[in-house]
């Protein structure tokens, strides 16, 4: 049993041992920080939401390597610069585009604000919020534990 | 997803979380190193006990955040399904708690030290989110990670060791 007063599976130094092999013969942080260098048209925002959400659960202290954490960065990044296309798309001229529905709107106000907390959740696991308030999940993520 | 970025098109059927997105859940499948990391979680949850307690307990761990509809891999050749991938993490989370208590059998000092019932409390929430994953009943849990995880989402500490 752990000595410490964390007794969470992330923190005996077995576990993180564990954690770090897992990390690298899965190969999953190399491959990360190659996706994230894809064009827009390759990855697109959608796969960058799914893989930062990945990334919220596991990059944090005691499985995600401390010296990994720029990878979680440029996620952030990533995320950042990509939503700003849900933005763009509202902005557009009518003529450029369908009008949206009234549902449509509200659907597309509740998305930039699930990013708005998935890109605040992401930038802390990388260590580059100053915020210090509490956060939960995004409410549309649903139920996660049962 | 309702908006895929591409192309200004809006689905109004599909959810919000990242994971309801089924060319997000496609494109996810053809990561090589996800579908590695699922087949070395399972390796890892086929291991004894005995001998890796916490390395079972943090695989488990991983299971409660991964084994989801349209997360974990299920259809890749070689990988659980996320009823059966749950179950075993339950069966070899089972075994960890057991030896625990075999140690305090042992110790019986243990017993009364509030470290080893917060670890005991921590485990069953541990595998009572495993259960309801296994479960066709519907569970009443409370939507929150298990005690010892703390503020999953708020923590920002380094951990002890």
């Amino acid at each position: 049993m752990t000595e410490t007063s964390d007794l969470s599976p992330f923190a005996h130094p077995k576990a993180q041992r564990y954690f770090a092999t897992l990390l690298e013969r899965s190969g999953f942080v190399a491959e990360v920080e190659e996706i994230l260098q894809l064009d827009d048209d390759i990855l697109e925002l959608s796969h960058t939401r799914l893989l930062s959400a990945i990334l919220l659960f596991i990059g944090r202290p005691g499985i995600w390597p401390d010296e990994q954490k720029r990878v979680l960065a440029r996620a952030a990044s990533r995320l950042s610069r990509q939503s700003k296309q849900i933005q763009e798309s509202g902005n557009q001229p009518k003529k450029k585009r369908k009008p949206l529905t009234l549902s449509q709107h509200q659907r597309l106000s509740e998305l930039e604000e699930t990013i708005k907390v998935e890109l605040e959740l992401l930038r802390r696991r990388a260590g580059v919020s100053n915020r210090v308030s509490k956060i939960a999940q995004p409410e549309s993520w649903g139920k996660l534990w049962s | 997803m309702f908006f895929s970025g591409r192309n200004d098109e809006f689905d109004e059927d599909q959810g919000l979380a990242p994971w309801a997105d089924q060319d997000a859940i496609r494109w996810i499948g053809t990561v090589e190193s996800w579908i590695n990391m699922a087949i070395l979680i399972q390796k890892t949850l086929n291991q004894e006990p005995r001998k890796y307690p916490h390395q079972i307990r943090a695989a488990a761990s991983l299971v409660i955040m991964f084994a989801r509809p349209n997360l974990w891999p299920a259809e890749r050749a070689g990988i659980l399904s996320i009823e059966d991938v749950a179950g075993l993490a339950r069966r070899q989370l089972a075994q960890v708690k057991h030896q625990f208590s075999i140690k305090a059998r042992i110790e019986p000092e243990l017993k009364r030290d509030p470290t080893y019932r917060k670890l005991m409390d921590s485990l069953d929430e541990e595998l009572r989110i495993l259960e309801s994953r296994v479960s066709e009943e519907e569970y009443e849990l409370p939507e929150k990670p298990p005690g010892s995880w703390k503020e999953f989402w708020h923590e920002d500490r380094t951990t002890e060791n």
